[in-house]
């Protein structure tokens, strides 16, 4: 079309096409847009003195994960119904509270001003058959009509796949068959730090005679007013990280050095989704090597949140709640999710309510739905203390140690889950990096305390823990011209855990000459961070290695799995 | 009315606009198509009917409040440390002889920058929830996401950067829209280029800094040609040089705001960095006589590179709908 990039022609086009008016509807609201389309149905004022002011309105939109003009990264929000349909059960709590504060209405003719013929036949049944209490039954009238309304249409503008998370945790409840077997119990937590840590400045290689020449001032040495924690006569850590250094010193530590992805291109989205696909290349990917991983193993019970293990029931449902799944854990296998509570759950019995409406319609919503009851009785096992409130204030350090230590705490829980994933925000430091003193310093302290408490947490199972904390790639070997680095290639992976064979920095080195840099500016890949991570499938998970090669890495049988991390 | 018609009034609704409101269906059952079309056609259709401060007086008021916020602190750090000095009692009891400034009683809400947020999302959600059918509003929404920035790393020009760079172009030529959203103050700042430099050029030279690729590589691979998008790392790395010199004066430098009792003065000398005589062909492009304010200033430093291609060029772009290009397009929504 020849508008000379003409925006309102390119609109009136969307309009005037016959495919935009097609009756499928097939894509789920942003939460944003959800909750735009609850209050416009409803009339409800934001003013101050309403119920859902702009405040709470605010509050309500960062529970459900997409805090308004706070993006984590500069891809902005995602517009895909994967990356969205977790949260789903959690809308569900906040329309049965919005519905709480309304003026009782009749359902029936709400049912009708949202959404006219359009409504199912299932929906207008559920609502017909309601009791005519105006008082109790409005809550799940209201709830059930603001979810079928507002979930499921198409948005005319589609965007790009995108896929991240912000600290929810994301768990397996099975314990692994073979594992099981041999009298051990692994706990394997994997966390993703999401825009790119810079490992030279995490894991220092002070020995290398080019070093300091590198980085200048900005050089992490072993003297100097912030010296950094000598690891063994050629790397030293971060002084951000004492944590860690303890744990390395007590053989429950590995550094992997100058390891990549097989991604080499530089782009944050593409490099997210190749390092939690687990593909060689980038691709579209329905699912993560985590899941595949998990859906390989033989259960040897799924773990029930009620307090046994029960019969083996592989291929259970998935069960999620949680803002933006991440990829690493999406795909067949069962997974569990978790992020705190905030909202005063819905009732049991508009849940039901709810479910009867969508095991007809839509099989994907209802199990998210059915498993959101399952839900509740975990978390509430998990921790007692957790109570419902505002939405904390952003402080990373708190933030970071209660993502991880919660998901210490239910992977400790006898009855908890075994294997997870969470991914952490933050990482990608363009400018005025702060190295030694400043920003990543403050960020890398708080990822120590995040770890630190990950140990605490887990109490006795420590020992049968492996951390791994991955990246998507590195970044510039130099400083950049604003005091940071810019996107790069090889990088640190770092792990910790009672069940490792620690105390070692694994790194066949490449060196820092100009000549041995990756394209001139990145430290080159010398390990395949595929090898690292199918090596702690495998010995600590028990993953076959076939499938570790043609399934979860596909095309990866020529990267051996690293022998020796487990001790 | 027949059930077609009400049924493609919802299929309106909840496809292009923000869903139905109590009588919206039976509105525009009639001509669904035709209500949308009118929606785009509005008068002020994408602006917004209330009056916010621009980005330049929100940032400039929110450097001022953190400075304020500073000085405040650091005296009563002052007034403990002499109570603890001088033995007296409590510090309370110090900080009372000790002179302070004299502050207005607290007023009561959240503080300036959470204020100004929140104003600015009210006013959104306003434009959302009150919209006949929000077709344009969804528009707004789609682009300010598709050129998202983050009150995360400034709070304070959020909300304006989507009134001024998306709101003003969001019926507009893409060109238009593009080069508001990468040249406005809030996205320089977003994404790094406000101090990125040509490491040969004058300014680089004498502060040791060089160039940031954050910009020009999200440029090419978010906001416009996609990632995978044929363009290569060398690409990236000559498009930053290219775009080295778009900065903005920076009124939340805390260095600067810090002296609170003459904060216009500081937002001067801090513009001098980039309007430096010695500068070759300095461009001012923002210029408002009720300075402080924010400034975008264009100039060609980088020897590698002699000139920005004529598309990146503000100066150089048809001027079809602003014959006053001074006026920079992303003021246009103080309407």
């Amino acid at each position: 079309m020849d508008s000379d990039g003409n925006l309102k022609a390119v609109a009136k086009a969307l309009v005037t096409a016959d495919e935009a008016w097609t009756p499928a509807r097939t894509k789920l609201k942003r939460p944003s847009e959800w909750l735009v389309s609850m209050l416009r149905l409803t009339s409800a004022s934001l003013n101050a003195g309403a119920p859902w002011n702009i405040g709470r309105v605010l509050a309500v939109q960062a529970t459900l994960g997409e805090s308004l003009w706070r993006p984590p990264a500069p891809n902005g929000w995602p517009d895909t119904e994967a990356a969205w349909i977790d949260g789903v059960p959690h809308r569900l709590d906040i329309a049965n509270e919005f519905a709480g504060h309304l003026p009782s209405s009749d359902p029936a003719a709400l049912l009708e001003s949202g959404l006219g013929p359009i409504a199912s036949h299932n929906t207008r049944d559920t609502i017909a058959r309601g009791e005519p209490h105006p008082g109790s039954c409005a809550s799940c009238h209201g709830a059930g009509i603001s979810a079928e309304i507002t979930m499921r249409f198409v948005h005319a503008p589609t965007r790009r796949e995108m896929l991240l998370a912000s600290g929810t945790l994301f768990a397996w409840a099975h314990l692994p068959r073979l594992a099981y077997a041999e009298g051990r119990d692994p706990r394997f937590l994997t966390i993703i730090l999401r825009g790119a840590l810079d490992g030279l400045a995490t894991v220092a290689p002070v020995g290398d005679p080019d070093w300091a020449a590198l980085r200048g001032d900005n050089a992490l040495t072993l003297e100097g007013k912030t010296p950094a924690l000598k690891l063994n006569d050629f790397f030293a850590l971060n002084p951000a990280m004492p944590n860690l250094h303890r744990l390395f010193k007590a053989n429950q530590a590995i550094v992997v050095h100058a390891c990549a992805t097989p991604y080499r291109e530089r782009s944050h989205f593409d490099g997210q989704d190749l390092l939690e696909s687990g593909l060689a290349k980038p691709a579209p990917s329905d699912s993560g090597w985590l899941n595949r991983a998990l859906a390989s193993l033989a259960s040897a019970g799924r773990v029930d949140p009620h307090g046994s293990v029960t019969a083996n029931v592989k291929g259970g449902k998935a069960f999620a709640v949680g803002p933006v799944t991440p990829l690493v854990v999406r795909g067949p296998a069962p997974v569990l999710s978790w992020s705190p509570q905030r909202i005063q759950p819905a009732s049991a019995d508009t849940v039901q309510r709810l479910l009867d409406v969508y095991r007809h319609t839509d099989v994907k919503l209802a199990g998210a739905i059915d498993e959101s009851i399952k839900l509740a009785a975990i978390e509430h096992s998990g921790d007692k203390a957790q109570k419902p409130g505002g939405p904390r204030p952003a402080q990373v350090r708190g933030y970071f140690a209660e993502a991880a230590g919660t998901a210490a705490k239910f992977l400790a829980q006898p009855d908890g889950p075994r294997v997870g994933a969470l991914a952490l925000d933050g990482w990608d430091t363009h400018n005025n990096e702060g190295i030694a003193q400043g920003r990543l310093s403050q960020l890398l302290g708080s990822l120590d305390g995040a770890l630190g408490a990950i140990e605490t947490n887990m109490g006795p199972a420590w020992r049968e823990t492996v951390v791994i904390l991955v990246t998507e790639f590195g970044r510039t070997a130099r400083i950049n011209g604003t005091d940071g680095t810019d996107h790069g290639t090889a990088t640190v992976a770092l792990l910790a855990g009672g069940a490792l064979k620690g105390g070692r920095v694994i790194a066949d080195w490449p060196g820092l000459k100009t000549a041995n840099l990756y394209e001139n500016r990145d430290l080159k890949p010398t390990t395949d961070l595929r090898a690292v991570l199918k090596g702690l499938l495998k010995d600590h998970l028990r993953a076959d290695e076939r499938v570790l090669a043609d399934n979860v890495f596909p095309g990866s049988a020529t990267v051996k799995p690293m022998a020796g991390l487990i001790g | 009315l027949n059930s077609r018609g009400k049924e493609a009034a919802a299929l309106a609704l909840h496809r292009f606009g923000f869903g139905a409101s109590r009588d919206s269906i039976a509105a525009i059952a009639a001509d669904p198509r035709g209500a949308l079309l009118s929606d785009l056609d509005r008068p002020g259709a994408g602006f917004l009917a209330v009056k916010l401060p621009s980005s330049a007086a929100a940032a400039r008021a929110v450097s001022d409040f953190r400075a304020e916020e500073q000085a405040k602190s650091k005296l009563a750090q002052r007034a403990k440390k002499e109570a603890e000095a001088t033995g007296m009692a409590s510090a309370n009891d110090a900080a009372a002889s000790t002179p302070t400034m004299s502050t207005p009683p607290k007023p009561s809400g959240p503080p300036l920058p959470q204020q100004i947020f929140e104003n600015e999302a009210a006013a959104r959600y306003d434009a959302a929830v009150g919209a006949d059918i929000g077709f344009v509003e969804r528009l707004v929404w789609f682009w300010s996401n598709h050129f998202c920035i983050s009150a995360d790393k400034d709070v304070a020009m959020v909300g304006a950067y989507e009134r001024e760079a998306i709101r003003a172009h969001v019926l507009g030529r893409f060109a238009d829209l593009l080069i508001a959203v990468e040249s406005h103050p809030a996205m320089l700042y977003y994404l790094d280029n406000v101090r990125s430099m040509g490491a040969d050029s004058i300014a680089g030279i004498n502060g040791d800094k060089g160039i940031n690729e954050n910009l020009a590589r999200e440029i090419l691979e978010l906001h416009t040609l996609g990632v995978r998008g044929g363009y290569s790392q060398a690409d990236v790395t000559s498009f930053a040089k290219v775009l080295t010199g778009w900065t903005s004066t920076d009124a939340a430098d805390p260095r600067m705001a810090a002296s609170f009792s003459s904060t216009s003065a500081c937002t001067s000398r801090v513009s001098r960095p980039c309007s430096a005589g010695s500068m070759p062909k300095a461009v001012s492009i923002r210029a408002v006589p009720s300075s402080p304010t924010w400034r975008i200033i264009r100039r060609r430093r980088n020897t590698s590179h002699k000139s920005s291609p004529a598309t990146l060029s503000p100066t150089n772009r048809r001027r079809r709908s602003s014959p006053n290009w001074q006026e920079p397009s992303w003021t246009a929504t103080e309407i």
